[in-house]
């Protein structure tokens, strides 16, 4: 992968850009600000996480909402069945639930990769539709479509958000961590052979299922993070909106291809755009379905302007005028050793 | 002690697709350390074949022994690691990655060196960009490789095989579309790991490139093999004659 940032200039950049995103709250920003802030945060922290297996390994995955759902249901369940007291204490299940429900979609994995391409992306949706009917349906256990009820946490009302924003916030931050450590592993290497072309990987000898498997099972472990938290701040988890098969599902993926598939910080960026825009919308127009009309033009503009998302589109062009300046720099020396040659002859 | 065991040695070997037999109870053998061409006229079963042997496609029949071992499952990932690689007729890199990347995936590094924090070790980037001078794709090293031109995507091809030092190398039609320089250098190639002991099977139509380096030859005919031989005796057979402008 050519990237734009030497790896020093990346890590900074991370430290930098994670530093801002967590002092962010202390700005003074109401509480309703804050809220957008969350939101953001997940999306980011999903459409990274839908990146290893979209954008990295080219396993177009409408499944992320699955494992999303998952880990909201588990945190919920975790509280009715164990209790795991309040306050900051539920947020110390999160990774825990991330990597329970990692090891849970090793089998569903299993089923899905049976497939590739168009079949794949019909066998990952209905992993959501069929987890939204057991939802609905298991009453005994998921409460069916009421759901379940999640402790409200003891939060003091001015600085409620607060706590979900920096949870949010980590969920984000290992995702991104684990994001930028397999594009410059070799796990990430085979993740991008097998989006290239999996065959001709298989005949260069790369075992073709570690990265595949280890891509669904990460995807599905930050997404299931995200979940949980999610759970925790609205208090409450019921099927439509766990395992939302449209809206949720649709917005992870567009915050990706809006920022650009296959990149560090595309989700990140498209995020960032989507999501405030979506959220004001909803605020603004929330009364009729126009909010949703005027969702959609942002995403059409974007498209419009940079086709391949905005990082992709940055990335090239810096990449681009880089590579220009570098060999014009060798032609200017080229020509200087000719007249060199010259005047040596001469 | 000198070792006469042929390196690859298929017996009887056939597929079918629905009533078309591809290849029809085919054998040969190659034997270690040679340049075996493998000839024949458009839909002789050549390609078929050596997807076959390079664990792409399954046979509905026969057997294939590589370094004495049988190979039970059709698998490209354990041939590539048993030391039989391949490259493709139409050149098959991985565009949207850079040329050494092209490289790096194809060394041999697995078990828990894929979870390392880097894609190779300094060794193995080393060999990469050594392979990478020989093939003249130096200069290009971090450009994409689908930027490269044609004949340059073949020759990367070629290199990346080359990452894990396989024994033997099936190169399909190495000089379809490529311009002589680069066939040239192709040969070139060919001949120097070709010192190293490397062995090499050649699917190829350029016969000025086939009678130059390989033998012998193995001339395919409708699935199956129609004569083995030295470049000259297979110049002079007329079944070969035959078989390519039709008797």
């Amino acid at each position: 992968m050519r990237r734009v940032l030497a790896p020093h200039q990346g890590l900074l950049a991370g430290v930098t850009v994670i530093t801002v995103l967590a002092l962010f709250p202390f700005t003074g920003a109401e509480s309703w600000i804050v809220n957008i802030g969350i939101f953001t945060l997940m999306y980011a922290a999903l459409g990274s996480a839908w990146n290893l297996i979209g954008g990295y390994t080219g396993y177009i995955s409408l499944g992320s909402v699955a494992f999303f759902g998952l880990g909201a249901y588990a945190l919920a369940l975790t509280f009715q069945h164990i209790g795991v007291g309040n306050g900051l204490l539920p947020f110390l299940l999160v990774p825990v639930i991330g990597i329970v429900v990692g090891v849970i979609s090793l089998p569903l994995g299993f089923i899905a990769f049976r497939t590739r391409g168009l079949p794949f992306i019909i066998v990952t949706i209905s992993l959501v539709i069929i987890l939204q009917y057991l939802a609905l349906n298991l009453t005994a256990i998921t409460g069916g479509a009421p759901g379940l009820q999640v402790p409200l946490a003891p939060f003091p009302p001015g600085t409620y958000e607060m706590y979900f924003y920096w949870a949010m916030l980590v969920v984000f931050a290992l995702t991104l961590l684990a994001c930028a450590y397999v594009r410059r592993s070799r796990l990430g290497l085979m993740m991008f052979a097998v989006r290239e072309d999996e065959d001709k990987a298989r005949g260069l000898g790369v075992a073709t299922s570690v990265p595949k498997f280890a891509a669904f099972a990460g995807s599905a472990a930050f997404s299931a993070m995200a979940g949980a938290v999610w759970a925790y701040y609205l208090s409450t988890v019921y099927p439509q909106f766990a395992f939302d098969g449209e809206f949720l599902a649709m917005g992870i993926i567009l915050v990706a291809y809006l920022g650009g598939i296959g990149t560090l910080w595309g989700p990140f960026v498209g995020a960032l755009i989507l999501t405030p825009a979506q959220q004001y919308f909803a605020y603004s127009l929330g009364a009729n379905q126009f909010y949703l009309v005027a969702y959609a033009a942002v995403f059409v503009l974007v498209m419009l302007f940079l086709p391949r998302g905005v990082v992709t589109t940055i990335a090239d062009k810096t990449l681009r005028r880089r590579r220009r300046r570098i060999s014009a720099a060798e032609d200017s020396e080229r020509q200087a050793d000719a007249v060199g040659d010259v005047a040596t002859v001469g | 002690m000198i070792d006469n065991h042929p390196l690859l040695e298929i017996t009887g070997l056939t597929k079918r697709f629905g009533g078309i037999v591809a290849v029809n109870e085919c054998s040969f053998s190659v034997s270690p350390g040679s340049i075996t061409a493998l000839i024949g006229p458009n839909g002789s079963g050549k390609t078929t074949l050596l997807n076959m042997l390079s664990g792409y496609l399954s046979r509905d029949a026969g057997s294939i022994l590589f370094d004495g071992r049988p190979i039970r499952r059709p698998d490209p990932t354990a041939m590539y690691r048993l030391g039989m690689s391949r490259t493709f007729q139409r050149a098959r890199v991985l565009p949207d990655l850079d040329v050494l990347d092209n490289l790096l995936v194809a060394s041999p590094k697995r078990g828990l060196a894929v979870w390392g924090m880097s894609k190779a070790n300094r060794a193995t980037v080393d060999f990469a960009m050594h392979l990478l001078e020989e093939f003249r794709l130096v200069r290009l090293a971090e450009a994409k490789a689908g930027e490269l031109s044609y004949g340059q995507q073949k020759l990367l091809e070629f290199a990346a095989v080359l990452m894990g030092q396989p024994r033997m190398v099936l190169l399909d039609e190495p000089t379809a579309g490529v311009n002589h320089v680069m066939v040239d250098l192709m040969t070139e190639r060919i001949r120097e790991f070709h010192a190293t002991g490397m062995t090499f099977l050649v699917i190829e139509h350029n016969m000025e490139f086939v009678m130059g380096l390989c033998d012998p030859l193995v001339v395919l005919d409708h699935g199956t093999t129609l004569f083995v031989g030295a470049p000259a005796d297979v110049q002079s057979n007329q079944l070969v004659l035959d078989a390519y402008l039709g008797d």
